[in-house]
C-alpha cells in the first residue's frame, strides 16, 4: 500500500485520514445495527473522502439478498447520499447465507479474491460482528478455518465485535477463547460507542490539555463522582433481548466502566492505544470487588412500572413485547463503587442507569468538596452548591462548570451559576457520529478507542459478584414509576452518606 | 413597554408531543446568535389556568429572564383542552448598554390529564444543575400538584374580601395550605414582598431612639384593606407580633394602611403618592421606596423567610386577626 510519503506531490500535506483499500465484511448486514449506524456511518466518511476509491463493503446475512438490492438498500441508508457514496456503493458485494455452514464462508473467501482483483482491496480485510452474540464465536472460528483471519503478506485483517463480551466472567472468557483460536489479540477490535463519542474524548483532553484542572482531580478536591446513564425509553420491541441482558450487562458492564476508566485514569505518558489502555486498566483493577454481603447494601435494582414519560403514558416492562409477565429483569441499576488507590481513596463513586427515566442523557460529574470556610454570612450563601465540573455524553454534547457568584445588586448574595460549553454552538462542524470514527479507526489500524481483553475481564470482575448475588435473592427488585429517577431506595444509597443524585 | 416583545427565534405547533418540543427546544439553542458558552441560572416553571392569566405572566416574564437567564416553561392548563398539547419554543433576549441576555421559554397548552402529570412534560424540560423555582400566578396549588423537582414555590395567594361567598378561599384556609406547602420546600409569597416597603417603613420609623421609646406601651394594631385581604393580613399578622400587640383588625379603606394605635399617639404607615411607602408618628418621618419586579425579587429569596412563616402561622391560627 503507497505511503503519503512516497508521494513527493503530497510531502508537507496534511490530508488527514483516510482508509487504505479494504474490504470492509458486514456480518449481519440486513440488519438493525447495519442499517441505522454502519452504513450511514460510511456514507459521511464517504462524503468526507476518507475512503478510498477502493473501499468495498461485502455484506453477509441470512436474508436472501442481490447485490444489486444490498446497494439499493445501502443508499437508502445514507440520510443523504452524496455523489461519493453512491459511486462507492456501486463495488459492493453481498453473500447470502447461515453463519454456521461452511459454504458461506467459501462463498465469502471466493467474492473476497473478487473483490481484491477487481476493486484493488490488496488482502486488507476488517471483518465486523453486527450479529447478535451467540454468532461471534462461531463466526470468527468458521473465518479460522477458511483461512480468512491470517492476513496475506504486507496485508491485514482485524475483526471489530460489538457488545455485549459473553454475559459473565466464565462467558467472556468462553468468547475470548473462541476469537482468539482465530485472531490475535491485536487484531481484535472491540467496540464500544461511547468510547466514539467526541465528549468522551474530551475528556481526556480536559484533563491533560490544562494544567488547572489535573492538580485538582483527586481525593483532596474531588468530594464524588456521578455517572449517570439515562434513556426515557422502554425496550420497545427488543423486550426479547432485554430478558437475558438486563442494565447491568447492557450498560453498566461496558459503557460505564468505559466512561469511567477515562475519567479516573492516571495520565498516560502518551495518548495511544497501550497508553490509554494500560492505565484504564490500572484504575479497573482498584476498583473493589465487592463481597456478597456488600451488595445489598451497595447496589439498588430496580424494574419501571407503568408511568408518564415526557408527556405519554407508558407500559410497565413486565406489559412489554417479549417481558415474561413475572419478569425479574432489572431495568435500573444504582450502585456505590470504591476505588481503592492513591488519587481515589474515600471518593466514592455513584453510578446509576435504567430505562424509562424522565429523560435521555449520558454525563460524568464530579462534585468537588466544598469550602472548608465561607466568609458570608450563612443568610447569603445558604443556597450555594459545591462546585461541579460536568462532561456531558449525551445529548447536547459539552462540558458544564458550576460555581458561586454574586448576584447583582448593591447587597451581598452568593449564588451558583452554571457555566456551559456546547459542542454544538461552539463551531461549525458538528461532532461526528461514533460509528464514522471507530469505523475509520479500525480501518486505519488505531485500536485506542477499542477495548483490549484485559479491560473486558477488569469489567467483569467488578459486575460478577453482583449477579452471583442477585442470583441468589440477595437484593430485591425495586419497581418505580416509569418516568421517575428510579427506586427511592436509590437515593437513600446517597442520603446515608449526606449526599444526593444530581438533576442531569 | 406596551407591547411584548417578539421573540427572537420561535417555534410552534398546534398538536405536538414532548419528543417535538425537546427536539425544537434542542435546535433553538444552537441557532441565531448564540454563544457557545452560556450562563444560566434558574428554571422557572410557571402555571396557568386561564388565558388572562397567561397573557399576565408573559407579561411579567417579559425581562425576567435578562436578570436571572435560564429557562422558563410556561404551561397552561385549559380543562377542556382534551389530550392534545399545542405548545411554542421561544429565545428571547433582553439587551441593556449593548449587550444581550439569552433564555428560552417554553409553553405548552395542555388539557386537565396533563396536568395531573405535569412531571412528565417538566423534567425532560429542566436545565441541569439549576435551581427549580415554581410560580402560580393563579393562587396556591395543591402540594400534590407540584411537580416533584420544584424546590421553591412562587405564590401570590387570591382571596376574596370577607365574608368569602362558598367555593372561593379564606385568609385563614389559605394560611394552613401555605403551611402545608411549607412543609417541603421553600415558599416565596409575592404578598410577602409586596408589603416589604410597609415593613421597612415602619423598622426605619423606630430606628430613631425617640420613637423606639414609644414600644411597649399597650398597642393596638389595624390595618385597613383594600382589595385583596391577604396581603393586608400578613401585614397586620406580622406588625402585632413584631410591636408586641394584641390581635390586630382589619377595616375596609381606599388603599392599604397600617395604623398603629399608641393610646395618644397613631402611627400610620401607606403609599404617600410618591413611589413610595411612608411611616409616620408625632412628626418623625420614615420612607421605604416601592420594590421593584417582585418576581425578579422572588427569584433571589433561596432560604427560608421566618418572618413570613410565623406571620402565616398565626393567621392559619386563626389568632392574628379579628
Amino acid at each position: 500500500m503507497a505511503e503519503a510519503t512516497d508521494n513527493p506531490v503530497a510531502a508537507g500535506l496534511d490530508r488527514g485520514r483516510q482508509a487504505p483499500p479494504v474490504a470492509l465484511v458486514v456480518f449481519g448486514a440486513s440488519g438493525d445495527l447495519t442499517h441505522r449506524k454502519l452504513l450511514p456511518a460510511l456514507a459521511e466518511l464517504a462524503r468526507r473522502h476518507q475512503l478510498g476509491d477502493a473501499f468495498t463493503v461485502v455484506g453477509v446475512a441470512r436474508s436472501d439478498m442481490s447485490d444489486d438490492s444490498f446497494r439499493q438498500l445501502a443508499v437508502e441508508a445514507a440520510h443523504e447520499a452524496g455523489p461519493e457514496w453512491e459511486q462507492a456503493v456501486k463495488g459492493f458485494r453481498y453473500v447470502t447465507g447461515d453463519y454456521g455452514e461452511a459454504a458461506t464462508f467459501d462463498r465469502l473467501a471466493q467474492v473476497l479474491g473478487e473483490v481484491d482483483s477487481e476493486r484493488g482491496t490488496g488482502g486488507y480485510r476488517v471483518y465486523y460482528l453486527a450479529t447478535i452474540p451467540d454468532q461471534f464465536g462461531p463466526v470468527a472460528g468458521h473465518l479460522g478455518e477458511h483461512g480468512l483471519s491470517r492476513p496475506a503478506e504486507g496485508s491485514f485483517c482485524r475483526l471489530v465485535v460489538e457488545k455485549p463480551f459473553g454475559r459473565d466472567l466464565d462467558s467472556s472468557a468462553a468468547l475470548d477463547a473462541q476469537l482468539h483460536a482465530a485472531f490475535d489479540e491485536d487484531q481484535i477490535y472491540r467496540i464500544d460507542h461511547y468510547l466514539g463519542k467526541e465528549t468522551v474524548q474530551n475528556v481526556l483532553a480536559l484533563r491533560f490539555a490544562n494544567a488547572i484542572f489535573e492538580p485538582v482531580w483527586n481525593r483532596r478536591y474531588v468530594d464524588s463522582v456521578q455517572v449517570t446513564v439515562a434513556e426515557s425509553l422502554g425496550v420497545g420491541h427488543r423486550g426479547g433481548f432485554y430478558e437475558t441482558a438486563g442494565a447491568l450487562r447492557d450498560i453498566v458492564q461496558n459503557h460505564v466502566m468505559q466512561i469511567l476508566g477515562l475519567t479516573l485514569l492516571e495520565p498516560p505518558a502518551t495518548v495511544d492505544a497501550q497508553g490509554i489502555r494500560d492505565e484504564k486498566v490500572k484504575v479497573l483493577r482498584a476498583v473493589e470487588v465487592m463481597t456478597p454481603d456488600e451488595v445489598p447494601n451497595a447496589v439498588v435494582r430496580g424494574q419501571y412500572d407503568r408511568g408518564w414519560v415526557e408527556g405519554e403514558e407508558v407500559p410497565g416492562y413486565r406489559e412489554e413485547e417479549g417481558v415474561a409477565p413475572d419478569s425479574q429483569t432489572e431495568t435500573f441499576v444504582a450502585m456505590r463503587l470504591v476505588v481503592d488507590n492513591w488519587r481515589w481513596a474515600g471518593v466514592p463513586v455513584y453510578v446509576r442507569t435504567g430505562k424509562r427515566l424522565p429523560k435521555r442523557v449520558t454525563e460524568v460529574a464530579m462534585t468537588f468538596h466544598r469550602v472548608p470556610h465561607l466568609p458570608f454570612a450563612s443568610s447569603l450563601s445558604r443556597d450555594l452548591a459545591p462546585n461541579a465540573l460536568v462532561v456531558r455524553v449525551q445529548p447536547d454534547e459539552g462540558v458544564t462548570f458550576c460555581f458561586g457568584a454574586k448576584v447583582p445588586g448593591p447587597g451581598f448574595k452568593v449564588r451558583t451559576v452554571s457555566m456551559d460549553f456546547s459542542y454544538g454552538a461552539a463551531f461549525l462542524e458538528n461532532p461526528p457520529d461514533s460509528y464514522e470514527r471507530l469505523l475509520l479507526d479500525a480501518m486505519v489500524g488505531d485500536p485506542t478507542l477499542f477495548i483490549r481483553t484485559d479491560e473486558v475481564e477488569q469489567s467483569w470482575r467488578i459486575v460478577q459478584p453482583i449477579l452471583e448475588a442477585w442470583g441468589d435473592g440477595a437484593t430485591p427488585l425495586h419497581r418505580y414509576a416509569a418516568g421517575s429517577w428510579g427506586p427511592r431506595e436509590s437515593h437513600r444509597l446517597l442520603e446515608a452518606a449526606g449526599r444526593r443524585w444530581r438533576r442531569p | 413597554m406596551t407591547v411584548l416583545p417578539a421573540p427572537a427565534l420561535e417555534w410552534a405547533s398546534g398538536a405536538t408531543t414532548m419528543t417535538e418540543v425537546l427536539a425544537a427546544a434542542d435546535r433553538l439553542r444552537l441557532e441565531g446568535d448564540r454563544t457557545a458558552a452560556r450562563a444560566t441560572v434558574v428554571n422557572l416553571l410557571v402555571v396557568t389556568r386561564s388565558p388572562e392569566a397567561t397573557t399576565a405572566a408573559e407579561w411579567a416574564l417579559a425581562d425576567m429572564g435578562g436578570h436571572h437567564p435560564g429557562r422558563v416553561i410556561l404551561v397552561e392548563v385549559d380543562p377542556g383542552r382534551g389530550d392534545t398539547m399545542a405548545a411554542e419554543v421561544q429565545v428571547r433576549r433582553a439587551e441593556a448598554d449593548g449587550h444581550c441576555v439569552w433564555w428560552d421559554t417554553v409553553c405548552l397548552h395542555v388539557g386537565q390529564r396533563a396536568a395531573d402529570h405535569l412531571d412528565a412534560f417538566v423534567e425532560p424540560l429542566l436545565l441541569h444543575d439549576l435551581h427549580v423555582a415554581a410560580w402560580y400566578p393563579d393562587g396556591v396549588p395543591e402540594a400534590a400538584a407540584v411537580p416533584a423537582a420544584v424546590e421553591q414555590l412562587i405564590v401570590e395567594p387570591r382571596v376574596a374580601p370577607a365574608p368569602p361567598p362558598p367555593g372561593t378561599g379564606d385568609v385563614r384556609g389559605t394560611a394552613a395550605a401555605l403551611t402545608e406547602l411549607a412543609r417541603h420546600r421553600l415558599v416565596t409569597d409575592l404578598a410577602w414582598l409586596r408589603v416589604l416597603p410597609w415593613r421597612s417603613a415602619l423598622a426605619r420609623l423606630f430606628d430613631d431612639q425617640g420613637t423606639a421609646a414609644l414600644l411597649g406601651r399597650p398597642l393596638e394594631v389595624r390595618v385597613r384593606v383594600a382589595g385583596e385581604p391577604w396581603p393586608a393580613a400578613l401585614l397586620a399578622s406580622w406588625a402585632a407580633a413584631a410591636v408586641g400587640a394584641g390581635h390586630p383588625s382589619l377595616a375596609p379603606a381606599e388603599h392599604l394602611r397600617l395604623e398603629l394605635d399608641l393610646g395618644q399617639d397613631q402611627v400610620v404607615v401607606e403609599k404617600s403618592g410618591d413611589g413610595r411607602v411612608t411611616a409616620r408618628v408625632r412628626g418623625a418621618v420614615a420612607t421605604a421606596s416601592l420594590g421593584g419586579d417582585l418576581l425578579v425579587a422572588a427569584l433571589e429569596r433561596h432560604q427560608r423567610d421566618r418572618a413570613y412563616e410565623e406571620a402565616v402561622a398565626r393567621v392559619a391560627a386563626g389568632a392574628a386577626l379579628t
